[in-house]
C-alpha cells in the first residue's frame, strides 16, 4: 500500500503538467476560435472518441494482433539467428555486416512489396512488423552473448563444463539484460510499423482508422486515433517491463 | 592425491611473437598439504594455476595427477580465481552449487551439504539473496564455499584474499586454516604476501620473474594449529628474512 502511495505522489507531477497543457490547449481554442478541422479542443477529441467508441474496438483489435503477432514472429527469428551468429565465427562475420547493411532499406517502402506478394490480409503487417521489430533484439543479443565475462566461462570449463553448459549457465543469462533493452525498442517499434504498413492497404487497424479520419478532415478523428496508438505503445512496452521483471529478479530484487 | 608438475615450459603467442611465460617450472604436491606459491606480480602464477586446471596446455613437461598426465584435461580441480565470480543472476545458494549443476551430480544431496555448511562460512541467512547484497569477505567465503563442494581432493586457490582489508584477511586466514584441517584437502595457494605465505603453508615455493621457474623451496616448520602469537617467534621471522631475501634479491 505505502508503495503505491510513493508511486502516486512520484507522478503528480507529471500528471499536473499533462493536466495543464490540457487546459491550455481548451483555453486557447476557445479564445482564438480556432477552426475544428484545424485544431479541435481536448473536449472535442474526448467527444470524438465516444463517438466512434462502438467502431474502435475492431480497429484497435486488429492492430494490435498484427503489432504483438509480428513482434513474436521477430522475436522468435531474431534470437535464432542471434544464437546462430553467436555459434559460428564463420557465419557472424559474413552475415553481420549484411544484417547491419539491411537496416538502411527503409521497411516502409517494402511495405507495398509484401502487399503485392501476400494480398491485403494481415500476413503482409505481420511481416512488416517482423521485419522492424527483429533487428534491435538480434543486434543487442548478439552483443550481449559475446560480452560476457572471460573469467566466468573459464570458471565453468575449468569444472569439466561443456560448450552447451557454458552457453546455459553464463552467456545465455549475462544475455538477457541485452535481449530486454532490444525488445523495449521493438516493443515501441511494432505499433507503429502495424500503423504504417495498414497505410498501404488494409480493410481494419488505426492505420485505416487515421487514413480514413484524415481524408473527411475529421481531424477529431485523427486526434482519437493517435491517443490510442500511443496508449498501445505504452501498453506493450509496459507489458515487456513486467516479463522482464519476472524473468530477471536479479536486477530488481535482493532475494529470490 | 599427488600432484607433480615436471619442467613446464609456456608461452602466450600472439601472432607471430612468443612471449614466454613459464620456463621449466618444477613442483610437487602431496595430499592433504597446503603449499603456497609466492612470486613477484605478473611472474606467471596464474598461468601455472590456468595449466594445471587444464585451461591451456603446457607446450613442454608433464602435468602429473596421481602418476597420470593430465595436461589439457578439465574438471579434475577445484580452482578458485581472484576474483569471487558469482553469478548475478543466481542466487548464493545456487551459485555454491555451480560444481554440481556442472558435473550433474546429484543437486539435491549437494543442496543439503551445501546448506549445512552455510554456518561454517559464515553465510547463514543469505542462501536466497543475489551475490549483490554481500559484503566483500562474504563473497570471497561464497566463492571459496563453490570451490570447496566442487568437491575435488585438489584446490587451486589464486590469491583469493587479494582485494580485502588487512583486518578482514587476517580473520579469512584463521578461518581458512579452520576449515582446511575439517576437510583435508590438498591446497595450492598463490600469494603476493609472505606473511599469509608462511602463516597459511607447509611449504613455500618462490618464483622468479616471467619467464618463470622455481628459484627456492622452503618448508614451514612451525606447529599446526597455527595462532597468531607464532608470528612473532624467531622462526617466523627467521623464514620471512630468508623469503625476503630471496623475492627482493
Amino acid at each position: 500500500m505505502k508503495k503505491i502511495h510513493e508511486g502516486v505522489l512520484a507522478s503528480l507531477p507529471a500528471v499536473a503538467t499533462v493536466a495543464l497543457f490540457l487546459l491550455f490547449w481548451e483555453a486557447a481554442v476557445w479564445i482564438w476560435q480556432f477552426e475544428k478541422w484545424l485544431l479541435p479542443a481536448p473536449t472535442d477529441i474526448a467527444k470524438a472518441f465516444v463517438e466512434t467508441l462502438p467502431l474502435l474496438p475492431d480497429h484497435v483489435w486488429m492492430t494490435t494482433l498484427e503489432a504483438v503477432l509480428g513482434f513474436l514472429l521477430g522475436l522468435t527469428v531474431a534470437l535464432l539467428l542471434a544464437f546462430l551468429l553467436d555459434f559460428s565465427p564463420v557465419m557472424r562475420k559474413s552475415f553481420y555486416p549484411l544484417l547491419l547493411f539491411s537496416q538502411t532499406i527503409p521497411i516502409v517502402a517494402i511495405a507495398p512489396l509484401l502487399i503485392i506478394w501476400f494480398g491485403y490480409g494481415i500476413l503482409p503487417k505481420v511481416l512488416v512488423v517482423a521485419l522492424v521489430t527483429f533487428f534491435p533484439v538480434v543486434v543487442s543479443v548478439v552483443e550481449g552473448l559475446q560480452a560476457s565475462d572471460r573469467d566466468m566461462i573459464r570458471l565453468v570449463r575449468s569444472m569439466g563444463g561443456s560448450r552447451w553448459q557454458v552457453f546455459r549457465l553464463v552467456r545465455f543469462p549475462n544475455a538477457l539484460p541485452y535481449l530486454f533493452t532490444g525488445l523495449r525498442i521493438g516493443a515501441t517499434y511494432s505499433v507503429l510499423a502495424a500503423v504504417i504498413s495498414e497505410w498501404v492497404g488494409a480493410s481494419k487497424g488505426l492505420g485505416i482508422f487515421l487514413v480514413r479520419a484524415q481524408n473527411s478532415f475529421a481531424t477529431d478523428k485523427v486526434f482519437v486515433a493517435i491517443a490510442i496508438i500511443s496508449l498501445l505503445s505504452c501498453l506493450l512496452f509496459l507489458i515487456v517491463i513486467l516479463i522482464s521483471r519476472i524473468v530477471m529478479p536479479w536486477k530488481y530484487k535482493n532475494s529470490k | 592425491m599427488h600432484l607433480k608438475l615436471v619442467d613446464i615450459h609456456h608461452s602466450f603467442v600472439e601472432g607471430i611473437e612468443h612471449a614466454k611465460v613459464v620456463n621449466g617450472v618444477n613442483l610437487s604436491l602431496e595430499k592433504g598439504e597446503f603449499v603456497s606459491i609466492i612470486g613477484p606480480s605478473g611472474c606467471g602464477k596464474s598461468t601455472l594455476f590456468n595449466l594445471v586446471a587444464g585451461l591451456e596446455i603446457p607446450m613442454e613437461g608433464e602435468i602429473l595427477l596421481n602418476g597420470q598426465s593430465v595436461n589439457g584435461q578439465r574438471g579434475h580441480v577445484s580452482y578458485m580465481m581472484q576474483k569471487d565470480l558469482l553469478f548475478p543472476w543466481k542466487t548464493v545458494l545456487e551459485n555454491v552449487l555451480l560444481g554440481a549443476t556442472v558435473s550433474k551430480e546429484n543437486v539435491r544431496e549437494a543442496r543439503e551439504e551445501a546448506l549445512s555448511l552455510f554456518p561454517l562460512f559464515g553465510l547463514e541467512g543469505y542462501e536466497n539473496n543475489y551475490p549483490t547484497v554481500l559484503s566483500g569477505g562474504m563473497k570471497q567465503r561464497a566463492a571459496l564455499l563453490r570451490t570447496f563442494l566442487h568437491k575435488k581432493e585438489l584446490l587451486l586457490l589464486d590469491e583469493p584474499f587479494g582485494a580485502l582489508d588487512a583486518l578482514t584477511r587476517e580473520k579469512m586466514h584463521e578461518w581458512l586454516l579452520d576449515i582446511w584441517s575439517q576437510m583435508q584437502r590438498s591446497v595450492l595457494f598463490i600469494t603476493h604476501s609472505i606473511d599469509e605465505a608462511i602463516f597459511l603453508s607447509d611449504r613455500i615455493y618462490v618464483l622468479t620473474p616471467r619467464p618463470t621457474a622455481v628459484l627456492q623451496e622452503f618448508n614451514v616448520e612451525l606447529a599446526r594449529p597455527r595462532t597468531k602469537e607464532m608470528t612473532l617467534s624467531d622462526e617466523y621471522l627467521e623464514l620471512k628474512q630468508k623469503l625476503m631475501k630471496a623475492l627482493y634479491r
